[in-house]
Parts: structure tokens; C-alpha cells; sequence
């Protein structure tokens, strides 16, 4: 009786890993080749003469590490500031950090040409002339747009660091600025790089952004798009699409070889001392002001919006008015947002449940290698999954595409990595022994799969749903290419509306997805009982 | 769990169940529509529709070669039913590449003959002319004195260095008009000087109109009315674009005007039925239903000037007769354009 039982928990368990492989197969490594073998070997060699790609190429490869090093130098700040000083306001600035996370990216973009465009309003309030259009305003954008990711991970890095050290280095006789140098940031280097390497996949495959400010200078992204759409060239476009993955392929493997050889961040069973070393003085209050102006600076971001939401007619008729959201009526975009949302980030969560426990605590032949696929979709920016998704379940044997099946499942793949991160990063700091524990008192595997596993992993599931529906909600590089009549979302409504200069209309759809996360995202945190705090800090 | 936890998570699990029962509505009778179009004027367009024959309307809102792109990968299992808005140069290359099924639309005996397919697979049902957009407040603040551009070689004096933006030939409609339209402007010049092939001597002219012109442009933007909004709120002075969109924009009371000069190029914007969609009889009723004057009237509304010649022309605006529009040949225009899409990225390259 004993026996039988082990086998059929046994079956049961290599039945759901199968299951698994079948999934990351069909969804994640098909559409990735059937991208890779679109284009012939002259495709490739006449994407490599046109001057246009290489043009894009160059850019791409400008302004990544350039945004990306700016968003680095504004995450620590913030972070450290949030960490090693008792400035007043710390929880406002928390708040405002987060906002950028809640709305579509290119959200602020559209914000930024009202306010600092060439006759915007700060610019003919300061009476200045510039042109924002092209990289300058690119870098700008970006460098807000991705900063809350990097203060994030930032942030749970130096959280993690044992004070302890700090306090040693100053009882030693080590001044603030040394112990920063010498503790402070060598334990958050890895962190740090992990950081970079994040927000330098999510600056490369940004699309949002560039196709509003960046008109006159294209990056890898926006060329793809210019291909697809403009030259109806799936060739041409899928060949750049193997240069984007590649590049941000090299970033990832560089970011899981770089983080699996050095942790400096020890979790050990031993109490760490939590309390910092607080700066003061002049420093403190340098941090204070450079929180407050960047607050502020969100704040005029999304207040710009929230005005624009009401006003009759931006720059000419200041006069209030609600007409504007009207178009919330009838109108199928939020609703299809949120819904798609919802079902990418439970369907994700619940993956990377299933995932972490039958493909990463399991020895297998190839486990590794579906690991490794796992983790894959970070690695993948989101116009390639869209034109991957797009090629690969438009013809037989599967055809998916002209419904929200497809965008749910686009979306869902997109979001596995970052809540198999999460767990992993749980299971890790435990270790197998509980559930060894549970083994040798004679439960199944299934049975300690549910009973010890699972919920350990219940704060990793609810904090990697509320990211990954915050991604989903607000994606729009994925979503362009699966849209079908009367299967729109809110973030295609929105660009829609700024290409066809309907700014009364962008401003109430937009103020209206950033108004419904911000809801999702209080509820969720009421459920879990930490404020703000449940976003995955990822490893 | 607590009380308030119990709310809440009723709360999510209500919000679930009511956007599950939005999204899931009967649909019974629809027709599926890509449409390269105002939002506005299509809902007041299919609104009347749905109101004459019960069946339901749905759409993706795009540019027109955004569109086409998805029809081609989709040949076969299209999905949606019509096409509707685009220049026609779009719906004939659609055409000729065998995407658009024959419709026989009663409405459709109005329109002239030049604007349809002779095989019934396309339709013309309204035009509108290409010009600049001058925001006047601007242009009297940072270059007082300077005379509004009147040609299409006014817009090429350096003068205007930074303050002018267009549409992108590959992604906007109206961007490839205006570069088609400026090959067979300089080609009627080329032949009036007597050149013998005229037309490679006109798109040689045309490339270095686009070439000065780029000088003046700060960006090319991805949808034709983009370049409108951009000149209204003052990020530029000229704007190239659509004289309809422009008009609906001078409504709002923007300090904006139009000129559209001689030699202009102008867009029939299209209708036609996707080969193979799934509600064939309900989409050859809608493209009936559009090309008849009621729906045409409505369109009227948003400054476009109507093809069926039963209908009166927009109110407020200059009369069809009062432009110039330069002739061009709608094959030649469908079957060189990704030649010429790559020549603009070798010489203009952005």
C-alpha cells in the first residue's frame, strides 16, 4: 500500500514536470525559433548593409549604457537615502518613486514633450530653447521611466547588507565616506549589477518611449516596428529582432554567471543587525533635496496628465470639462487591460509555482537546460515575444491568434521569470531541508509539495502577481502585434489617441489604467499587510 | 482571516467576475473592421449602422500600412472583415495581390469611375488634399516678418531650420502621397522641359526636394495627424499634413491655419471587403452602408470631401474645385513602393 502510494505521487510529479516542458517548449522556445529561422541567410546580410539598421544598432548601443548608468546613480541615491539617513518625508519619497511602475513607460514621454517640448511649459517658463526630440529626450525619459526598478532592487540589496560591518568600520575610526566606500558599496555590487543589468535588457527593448520622443532617431526597437509595419518586412525585421535578442541575451547570461560566483549578501541563521548607520549633516540634507526635486518632478509628470484629463483643450482653452470620459464608455480597452492582467499575472504566478517546486528543486536529464528556458523570457524583449507570438501561432498546428488567448498567453510567458526569481530566491534562503523533513515522516512528494512548499511560497505568489500584472497592465510592445477588432487594450487606445493628437482622450485613459493599478495595488498590499513592500526585489 | 480581508478579496473576486461578464457579451451578429480612421467619426459612422441593420461593430484602429502588414500575415485567416480608410494606393496593391474579395455595393454606382476598382474589389469614397499647417501665433513670435510658405519650395528656405515637421513615408499614408506626389509634380515639369523619361527625371528632382527639406525637419512622425497636434500645441511652426485633419484641429481654436498649395498631393481614402473573413454578408452590407450619403454626410462632418456627388461638400471648408491636386498613376505608386521606401532610407535615412 506504502509503495503504491510513493509510485503514484512519483508519476504524478514527473507528469506535471512534463507538463511543464511542454508549456516552456510551446511557448517559449517555438516562437523564439520560429523568429530565428524567419529570415534566410540573405536576409540577415542585407539587414546588415542598410544603413538604417546599422544606424538604429549604433543608437541602441549609445544610449543603453547611457540610461542606464543615469537610472543606476538615481536608484542608489534614492535607495541610500531611504536606507542611511532619518530625512523627514522618506515614505512620501517611497511612494513617489514607485508611481513610474503603475503607468505605461511611454505615458511619460507624452507628459515630457508637454512639459519640456521645444515650447512646452517649463521651457517657455524658464525661456529656453532645446530640442528634446532624439536622445536627449529619450535619456531623459528613460532615466524616470526605469528608475523605480533599479531603487528596488537597489533598496532589497542594502537592506540585505549585516550592519555590523558598517558599525565595525566606524568604531575603527573609519569617517562616513570610507566606510561608504569600502562596505557600503562593495556589498552591494552585486546588487548593483544585477541592477544595471535589468534595467540595461528593459532600456534596450524599450519601444514605448522612443516611438514618442525619440521620432527622428530610431533605436533597435522602433526600426523593428518601422520594418514590420512600414516596409511590411517580416524578413528584414525578424533578423533584427535575432540582433536585439542576442544583445540582451549576452546581458542576462552575464547577469546569472556574474551573480552565481559572488554573493557577498549572506543570509544565515544568525541574527543580522538591520539598524544603520545613519548620515547626517550636510549630506542628509543634499539627499533630502534631491528626493524632493525628483519627486517633484514625477509628480508634475503625472499631474500634467491628470490636467490634461479635465481640460477642454490643452494650451488654448484651460476651461474644465468631463467630456473626455466619455470615451471610458463602450470603450473595451481598460476592461480587456485589466482582464488580460489579471490572467497573465495569476496564470504566471501560478507557472513559476508549479516550476520552481518540479523543475528547480527536481534532478533531471536537461534540467538545467529548462532552468535555464525558465528564465529565458526576461531576456526577451517584449517586440520580439509580440512578432514571435505573432509568426508562431498564426498558422497551423496552432492557431491562436484574433482573441485574448493569445495576448493572456504572451503576456503570462513574459512574466514567468520574474516570479520563478522570487520563489527560487525563497527556496534558496530556506533550503531543502524542511521539506527532506516532511519526506522522511513518509508525506509524498505531492503532499509536501502542498503542505511545506506552498505556502512558504504564499508572499513570493501574491508579490509576483501584483508585478506581473503591473508589467502586463501596462505593456505595450507585446500587445500591439496581438490586437484584433474589438480586442484592443487600454496602452494601444492610448498611443492611438496620441497619434491622432487626441490629448483629452490619452490623458483620461491613462489617468484611468494608473488610477485602477494604483486600487489593484493597495488591495493586494492590504491582503499581504506590508505596504509598498511587496515588490519582488528579485535576485 | 480577518473581516476586512474577507471584503477585500470579495471585492477583487467581484471586480473578476464583472470584467468576465463584459468581455464575454452575445455576438451574435458583428462585422470586424481595420480601420485606419478617426475614432470619433467611425463611432458615429457604425452607430448609424448598427442602428439600421442590427449588427454589432467592432475595430483596431491603425495606420493604413500597419493594417495592410497585418492582412498579409493573415492571408488566409483574416481577422477582421473590411479595411476601412487608407489611400487607395493601399487597397489596389491589396487587391492585386489577391486579398480583397469582389463586392457588389448598389451605393457604389454614385462614385466616379476614377476612384474604384474596375472589378469591384475597391472603393474611393472621400478625399482630401495635403498642405501645411502653420501655427500663425508661433510663426509672428520667433520669425516676425517671415512670409507663410505658399509653394512647395517656400518650405525648403533655410529659414525654417527647426521649426518643421512631416509624416514618415514608411508608416503614415500621407507621408508616401506627399512623396509620390512630388516625383509626378516634378515629372509634369520634367516633360513640359521636354526630358524624355520624365519620370526618372522627376524622381531625381523629388530626392533632392526631400533631401533640402530634410534639412528644415525635426522629426517625421510615425501618423500623419501626429505632425498636426505637435504644430498646434507650438513644438514647430509647419506642419505637413492632412488638410481635413488640419481643419478639425483649426476647429478646436488653435492659433493654426491652413495653406494648401498648388500641386498638392491629395488621398482618396478607401473601403474594401477582406478576402476570406469571417462574416461576409454582414461586411458587403457595411460597405454598402458606407458608401451610401448618409454615412457620407457624417463624414463630411470631419472636413472630408465626400465622393458621392449627391452629397454636399464639408461646411466651412474651401471647395474641392479651389485646389490643384497633381495627378499621379495609382499602379506605379503601389508597385515602386518599397523601392522607393528604401531609396528614402539610403538619402533621408530616418
Amino acid at each position: 500500500m506504502r509503495i503504491n502510494c510513493v509510485v503514484r505521487s512519483f508519476n504524478l510529479q514527473r507528469l506535471v514536470t512534463v507538463l511543464l516542458i511542454f508549456f516552456l517548449a510551446i511557448f517559449v522556445l517555438f516562437p523564439v525559433f520560429r523568429i530565428l529561422l524567419y529570415p534566410k541567410l540573405k536576409d540577415y546580410m542585407i539587414m546588415l548593409s542598410r544603413p538604417g539598421s546599422i544606424r538604429a544598432i549604433k543608437h541602441s548601443f549609445f544610449i543603453t549604457p547611457l540610461s542606464t548608468l543615469t537610472v543606476l546613480c538615481l536608484g542608489y541615491i534614492f535607495a541610500y537615502a531611504q536606507h542611511y539617513t532619518n530625512m523627514p518625508g522618506k515614505r512620501v519619497f517611497k511612494f513617489f518613486a514607485l508611481l513610474p511602475i503603475l503607468s505605461p513607460p511611454f505615458i511619460i514621454a507624452l507628459s515630457w514633450i508637454l512639459l519640456f517640448g521645444p515650447h512646452g511649459f517649463i521651457t517657455n517658463f524658464l525661456g529656453i530653447r532645446w530640442n528634446i526630440f532624439g536622445w536627449r529626450g529619450l535619456w531623459m525619459v528613460q532615466s524616470i521611466a526605469f528608475f523605480p526598478y533599479a531603487y528596488l532592487l537597489i533598496a532589497g540589496v542594502l537592506e540585505g547588507i549585516d550592519s555590523n560591518l558598517e558599525f565595525a568600520a566606524g568604531n575603527l575610526g573609519a569617517n562616513g565616506l570610507r566606510t561608504f566606500w569600502s562596505i557600503t558599496l562593495p556589498l552591494s555590487s552585486p546588487g548593483l549589477v544585477n541592477a544595471a543589468l535589468m534595467v540595461a535588457i528593459g532600456v534596450f527593448s524599450d519601444f514605448g518611449n522612443p516611438i514618442l520622443i525619440a521620432g527622428g532617431w530610431p533605436v533597435l526597437p522602433t526600426e523593428i516596428y518601422r520594418r514590420v509595419i512600414g516596409y511590411n518586412d517580416l524578413e528584414g525585421a525578424a533578423a533584427l529582432c535575432a540582433v536585439l535578442l542576442v544583445s540582451t541575451l549576452i546581458l542576462f547570461l552575464v547577469a546569472r554567471k556574474g551573480l552565481s560566483s559572488r554573493s557577498y549578501v549572506t543570509i544565515t541563521g544568525s541574527a543580522i543587525q538591520t539598524e544603520k548607520p545613519l548620515v547626517g549633516g550636510i549630506t542628509k540634507w543634499l539627499m533630502f533635496g534631491f528626493c524632493s526635486f525628483f519627486s517633484l518632478l514625477i509628480l508634475l509628470v503625472y499631474g500634467t496628465l491628470a490636467v490634461g484629463a479635465f481640460t477642454e483643450t490643452w494650451g488654448v482653452n484651460w476651461s474644465l470639462t468631463l467630456k473626455y470620459w466619455r470615451v471610458l464608455r463602450g470603450s473595451s480597452g481598460l476592461p480587456n487591460s485589466l482582464l488580460l492582467a489579471l490572467l497573465a499575472g495569476l496564470g504566471a504566478s501560478f507557472f513559476s509555482l508549479f516550476a520552481s517546486c518540479f523543475i528547480y528543486k527536481r534532478r533531471f536529464v536537461g534540467k538545467q537546460f529548462w532552468d535555464f528556458v525558465t528564465l529565458l523570457p526576461t531576456a526577451i524583449p517584449g517586440i520580439f515575444l509580440g512578432i514571435g507570438f505573432l509568426l508562431a501561432f498564426n498558422t497551423p498546428p496552432f492557431v491562436l491568434t484574433g482573441g485574448l488567448v493569445i495576448m493572456v498567453l504572451s503576456l503570462l510567458v513574459w512574466n514567468i521569470p520574474l516570479a520563478y526569481q522570487a520563489n527560487i530566491a525563497i527556496l534558496e534562503q530556506i533550503g531543502p531541508e524542511i521539506e527532506e523533513a516532511a519526506l522522511n515522516l513518509g508525506a509524498s512528494l505531492m503532499r509536501a509539495f502542498g503542505n511545506v512548499t506552498v505556502p512558504l511560497l504564499r508572499t513570493s505568489f501574491l508579490s509576483s502577481f501584483t508585478m506581473g500584472f503591473l508589467r502586463a497592465v501596462t505593456n505595450l510592445s507585446i500587445v500591439i502585434f496581438l490586437i484584433s477588432p474589438g480586442q484592443t487594450t487600454a496602452t494601444v487606445q492610448i498611443l492611438g489617441s496620441v497619434r491622432y493628437g487626441e490629448l483629452g482622450i490619452a490623458a483620461v485613459l491613462a489617468t484611468a489604467l494608473f488610477a485602477t493599478a494604483l486600487l489593484i495595488v493597495g488591495m493586494m498590499s492590504f491582503l499581504t499587510k506590508k505596504s509598498m513592500d511587496i515588490f519582488v526585489r528579485g535576485r | 482571516m480577518s473581516k476586512t480581508r474577507i471584503i477585500v478579496l470579495t471585492l477583487i473576486s467581484l471586480l473578476l467576475v464583472g470584467i468576465f461578464m463584459g468581455s464575454t457579451s452575445a455576438m451574435e451578429k458583428e462585422v470586424l473592421l481595420y480601420a485606419a480612421f478617426d475614432e470619433p467619426t467611425l463611432r458615429a459612422i457604425t452607430d448609424n449602422f448598427t442602428a439600421a441593420t442590427g449588427i454589432k461593430v467592432k475595430w483596431v484602429i491603425g495606420g493604413a500600412g500597419d493594417l495592410c502588414t497585418r492582412i498579409r500575415a493573415e492571408a488566409g485567416r483574416p481577422g477582421a472583415d473590411v479595411l476601412l480608410g487608407g489611400t487607395i494606393i493601399y487597397h489596389n496593391l491589396l487587391a492585386e495581390e489577391g486579398l480583397l474579395a469582389t463586392v457588389e455595393a448598389p451605393n457604389a454606382a454614385a462614385i466616379p469611375a476614377k476612384f474604384k476598382d474596375s472589378k469591384g474589389r475597391w472603393f474611393g469614397w472621400y478625399v482630401a488634399p495635403w498642405g501645411y499647417v502653420i501655427n500663425t501665433k508661433l510663426l509672428a513670435e520667433e520669425l516676425p516678418g517671415v512670409p507663410e510658405p505658399k509653394t512647395w519650395e517656400d518650405v525648403l528656405d533655410p529659414v525654417w531650420k527647426g521649426h518643421v515637421l512631416s509624416g514618415h513615408p514608411a508608416t503614415c499614408g500621407g507621408g508616401y502621397d506627399l512623396l509620390i506626389a512630388q516625383i509626378f509634380r516634378f515629372k509634369g515639369l520634367a516633360s513640359l522641359f521636354g526630358f524624355e523619361d520624365s519620370l526618372t527625371a522627376g524622381e531625381k528632382a523629388a530626392w533632392n526636394w526631400f533631401e533640402a527639406l530634410n534639412k528644415n525637419v525635426t522629426v517625421f512622425t510615425t501618423a500623419c495627424p501626429e505632425t498636426i497636434a505637435l504644430v498646434a500645441e507650438g513644438q514647430g511652426i509647419i506642419g505637413l499634413s492632412w488638410a481635413n485633419d488640419i481643419l478639425v484641429w483649426i476647429k478646436k481654436g488653435y492659433p493654426i491655419k491652413l495653406i494648401v498649395p498648388p500641386d498638392c498631393p491629395y488621398a482618396a481614402g478607401g473601403i474594401s471587403m477582406i478576402k476570406g473573413g469571417p462574416n461576409p454578408d454582414a461586411a458587403v452590407k457595411f460597405v454598402n452602408f458606407v458608401l451610401s450619403p448618409e454615412s457620407q454626410a457624417i463624414n463630411a462632418k470631419a472636413y472630408r470631401w465626400p465622393l458621392n456627388p449627391e452629397v454636399s461638400p464639408p461646411e466651412g471648408a474651401p471647395s474641392w474645385e479651389s485646389f490643384i491636386p497633381v495627378m499621379y498613376d495609382l499602379k506605379w505608386a503601389g508597385t515602386n513602393k518599397d523601392r522607393l521606401l528604401d531609396e528614402w532610407d539610403k538619402r533621408i535615412g530616418r
